[in-house]
């Protein structure tokens, strides 16, 4: 029994080969052993290539690589011109500019100094008026009875038993 | 016994935009390695040389071992440049992810341009 060919199937195979062009032969052509070799190390010294017939481990792969360390020095920014520079460089000829952290460090300064005269002004009042009673920041005064008694102050658990 | 890194840092520091004590090592590595990778380079050719004598492949050996870890290329690690952070860090733009989203979004890469299909 035979099988028929499905109706959408188009069998032309020798048309598609016609298409396609004979391959070209290679022209073969005998060369000696050291013509080869001539023509190798000819190669060699154009393309500056290290010459090694017998394939010897000549480690001439180490001088072949490319140096990486230019480009890995590279990857962060390196510092270029700041305006330090600038006023450093006209300072000698008595030029000089606005510097802002220069102004705040002085005031800052000034700042302090000011603190440190409060300060001792400060020490200078408490001294003079010899203790804290005097400027009423004294200890409040003790509690008394109907019998002109002072309630002797021994602990706040006591005297909150004391009856009034 | 472990030599000092102190060999490697600069009279003056010579960097600038974020700055950090990881960041000045690393720095400090990729110069010592800029420096010494001729000298490097010239032992590895020496050890891997067959036609030199075993003495003096031994010797550039126990030289190359010898060197400063810092000279070694494989020390180097690829820093954000804007925060220090060593993860995720595009090398084209030298900064990590999440550097690389804000200043894209702020528009400071050029050429840079939030998809959208």
């Amino acid at each position: 029994m035979t099988t028929q060919p499905h109706p959408g199937i188009i069998k032309a195979p020798g048309q598609i080969k016609n298409l396609v062009p004979p391959r070209p032969l290679r022209p073969t052509v005998k060369m000696s052993q050291t013509r080869l070799l001539d023509l190798v190390k000819t190669q060699c010294r154009i393309f500056s290539m290290n010459f090694n017939p017998q394939r010897l481990r000549l480690g001439n792969k180490v001088l072949r690589q490319r140096l990486r360390g230019p480009a890995l020095a590279a990857w962060y920014p390196k510092k270029t011109v700041a305006f330090q520079d600038l006023q450093n460089t006209y300072k000698p000829l008595g030029l000089t500019t606005f510097d802002e952290a220069e102004d705040d460090r002085e005031e800052a300064i000034q700042m302090s100094v000011t603190n440190i005269l409060h300060a001792v002004w400060q020490y200078v009042d408490t001294f003079l008026l010899s203790s804290a009673k005097l400027r009423g920041k004294g200890r409040p005064k003790k509690k008394r009875t109907a019998a002109g008694k002072v309630v002797p102050d021994i602990g706040f658990r006591r005297r909150s038993r004391t009856p009034d | 016994m472990s030599k000092a890194a102190s060999l490697f840092h600069p009279k003056r520091l010579n960097l600038s935009g974020f700055v950090n004590t990881r960041v000045i090592r690393d720095n400090n590595k990729r110069m010592a390695v800029e420096q010494h990778e001729p000298e490097r380079q010239a032992l590895r050719y020496m050890i891997r040389n067959t036609s030199l004598p075993g003495r003096v492949r031994a010797q550039a050996q126990l030289q190359l071992s010898q060197m400063h870890s810092y000279t070694r290329p494989t020390q180097v690690k690829n820093r954000c440049v804007a925060s220090g952070h060593v993860r995720s860090v595009f090398r084209d733009f030298r900064i990590n992810r999440f550097q690389f989203r804000m200043q894209a979004l702020s528009g400071h890469l050029p050429g840079v341009k939030k998809a959208s299909w």
